[in-house]
């Protein structure tokens, strides 16, 4: 995993990262070795349930939780070890989307005084210059200039949830972390601001790393899908294979539990169903972590933890002893 | 004769900015041993038009209409009244377990209490019939959990402890707002599949209040689509994601994402955003964002027509199939 994507440098490179939090409780061992990367212009998905680990991956990758262990390279740059001066320079680079705008948009700022505050913190462009970068930046993603002077509580979730696409843009970044953006957003709503993503994601050619715990969401946005379970990456697949090609028993059981919205199928599909509930971060099993709910774990699970190796598809991985390296199915 | 038969429901909410209507003339019913689901987004009503039955709307609310549940009124009983049918013949169950739960009390006092109060069990009698009741619903090593606190469980075995409870006196009828909305889909689906059978089992019915059309296509027998406070469409659940009529609804089901659909169908957000309605206005309350909308949608209220077997909706153009997004800018 720690090689270039087609001899190309990748926008993100995650090497052996490992986030450890220290609570009254003990160690919380919330990311476990962790490597992967993002190639220029591709959008990776990742999914998992609450305690995966999955946002705390995020949040080490834009650097708002300093890593334990492992690096983090974007475009180059190893920011992981930059102290927080150059680091602060760099951070025009990457940037973050959050699930909910209402409380990630300051309250007392006016829409464009919070889309031009990138620019205005980095020392960006004359600031002259920044009305018009703003009013660009809201033609982007579709707001009229009028909610340039409007409050964010003035605005529908939706629309808020377009401030923040724009601020996020406003520094034209290279790697854009988002996590669970649609999350908040009312059905209706969520399709407007997935197709938003896609579509400036096309035309802009950011690298996007899709956190979000809705498959569905993830496989209409995502090239490629990172699935974790407590703290580790279990499998790594192409997002149209997904459903198919799914290995691991995890990946399996959880793309079998997400209801599809259709009742014919819906109610005609096989189902796995995981007993137990995803063990504390605080005390991780031994072995492989998923072997106390898995439907098949031998002893070799229990004592273990499986590597990551190619799987059946092309470009797919796969961490599980009982899927043979090359030989799925 | 239905379990439950709602007519007009209105439930207005007068508020520092004036007056809300939550909910415009609902009406529905429920058979024994069926799963109906209220589905629509934020502020549609669904949640209102359920709670307001039980007496568990707050002072603030005007309610109208009626709601019969096997055939005693529930609208503007006593407390008293409410209290006896409360718990005994209709349970809740609700989106989040944790403040639903009293955090210094052991789970299994807090469903033993139920029966003591509702059954007058003896202490011993009810931990027993509690411990029994943790196993029915999926509880693993129920005696032990029967000392925990609702914090040293997870967010699944609280949802259980609710589900426990509310069936402790045989309900016959489950109201289920988001009772799977907090939880991760492989928790979601044990929490689904135990509802149905205990449908299955004792004939409880069920009404589901949901945003999630996915849990709506696993689960329900029959599904109302609000809209803006109003029931727009109303179908067996096989013909509402088949051949659904209102345009909300066609809408709704282009807007969600289908696992396996792949990136290259496009889905259709649905512009502008549901009105917050202070009277009942004589137009259809979906025209604003409709995409089809005529004249007559704008100035008049559609009435509820049928539109098939068990289908009925409430649409000047029931059924036109149109090119999604014609009107307004999604991208």
């Amino acid at each position: 995993m720690s090689t270039t994507v087609n001899g190309v440098r990748p926008a993100l490179q995650v090497t052996g990262l490992t986030k450890h939090f220290k609570t009254a409780a003990g160690i919380v061992r919330a990311v476990d070795d962790v490597s992967f990367s993002i190639g220029k212009g591709e959008i990776v998905g990742l999914v998992g349930e609450s305690g995966s680990g999955k946002s705390t991956v995020g949040r080490c990758v834009v650097m708002l939780h300093p890593p334990t262990g492992g690096s983090v390279v974007i475009d180059g740059a190893e920011i992981s070890a930059l102290r927080r001066g150059r680091l602060r320079r760099l951070r025009t680079g990457f940037t973050m989307i959050f699930q909910d705008p209402a409380t990630s948009l300051n309250p007392r700022m006016t829409v464009r005084d919070i889309v031009a505050e990138p620019l205005v913190i980095h020392g960006m462009g004359r600031s002259g210059d920044h009305p018009r970068r703003v009013a660009e930046l809201l033609d982007l993603v579709g707001l009229p200039h009028s909610t340039g002077t409007r409050f964010p509580h003035e605005l529908s979730g939706g629309q808020r949830q377009r401030v923040s696409i724009a601020r996020a843009l406003i520094a034209s970044p290279s790697l854009v972390v988002a996590d669970e953006p649609t999350s908040a957003l009312d059905v209706s709503i969520q399709a407007s601001i997935l197709n938003l993503i896609k579509d400036l994601q096309r035309d802009l050619g950011f690298a996007c790393l899709f956190i979000s715990h809705d498959l569905a969401a993830v496989e209409y946005v995502a090239d490629r899908v990172l699935v974790m379970y407590l703290g580790r990456v279990v499998e790594v697949v192409a997002s149209e294979t997904l459903n198919e090609r799914a290995a691991h028993p995890y990946t399996q059981a959880l793309v079998s539990a997400a209801p599809v919205p259709d009742p014919d199928e819906q109610r005609s599909r096989q189902r796995i169903t995981l007993s137990g509930d995803i063990p504390s971060p605080l005390a991780p099993p031994p072995g492989c972590h998923f072997h106390l709910r898995c439907p098949v774990a031998q002893d070799v699970c229990r004592e273990r933890p499986p590597a990551l190796l190619p799987g059946a598809a092309s470009g797919q991985l796969v961490a599980c002893h009982l899927v043979s390296p090359g030989t799925v199915d | 004769m239905s379990l439950l038969d709602v007519r007009d429901l209105t439930v207005r909410f007068s508020t520092k900015k004036g007056p809300v209507l939550a909910v415009d003339g609902l009406s529905y019913h429920l058979e024994p041993g069926e799963i109906v689901s209220l589905v629509g987004e934020s502020g549609c009503g669904k949640s209102v038009g359920i709670m307001s039955l039980l007496g568990l709307q707050g002072p603030q609310a005007e309610i109208s209409g009626s709601a019969r549940f096997d055939d005693q009124e529930l609208l503007g009983a006593s407390e008293r009244k409410l209290r006896l049918v409360r718990g005994k013949q209709v349970a809740c169950v609700f989106q989040d377990p944790m403040s639903s739960l009293n955090p210094v009390v052991t789970v299994g006092k807090q469903v033993a209490e139920v029966l003591r109060r509702h059954r007058g069990l003896s202490a011993a009698k009810a931990r027993l019939r509690v411990i029994d009741l943790f196993e029915r619903v999926g509880i693993p090593a129920p005696a032990q959990r029967y000392a925990s606190y609702p914090h040293e469980m997870s967010g699944g075995m609280r949802q259980r402890v609710m589900i426990a409870m509310a069936i402790a006196c045989e309900p016959r009828l489950l109201i289920a707002d988001e009772p799977t909305t907090a939880l991760d889909v492989t928790i979601q689906a044990g929490i689904l599949e135990l509802l149905k059978e205990l449908r299955d089992g004792t004939g409880m019915a069920v009404l589901l209040v949901t945003h999630d059309l996915g849990v709506v296509a696993d689960i329900a027998d029959r599904v109302i689509v609000m809209y803006a406070g109003r029931k727009v469409e109303e179908a067996e659940v096989r013909a509402l994601f088949n051949d659904p009529q209102h345009q909300y609804t066609r809408r709704l089901l282009e807007a969600i994402p289908q696992r396996g659909g792949g990136r290259d169908r496009r889905l259709h957000g649905i512009p502008g955003t549901v009105p917050t309605l202070r009277d009942s206005p004589d137009a259809c309350t979906f025209s604003e964002r409709c995409a089809i909308a005529s004249e007559r949608c704008h100035t008049a209220r559609p009435g509820f027509a049928e539109a098939g077997p068990g289908q009925a909706v409430s649409c000047w153009h029931p059924g036109a199939q149109t090119a999604p997004a014609v009107k307004g800018a999604v991208r």
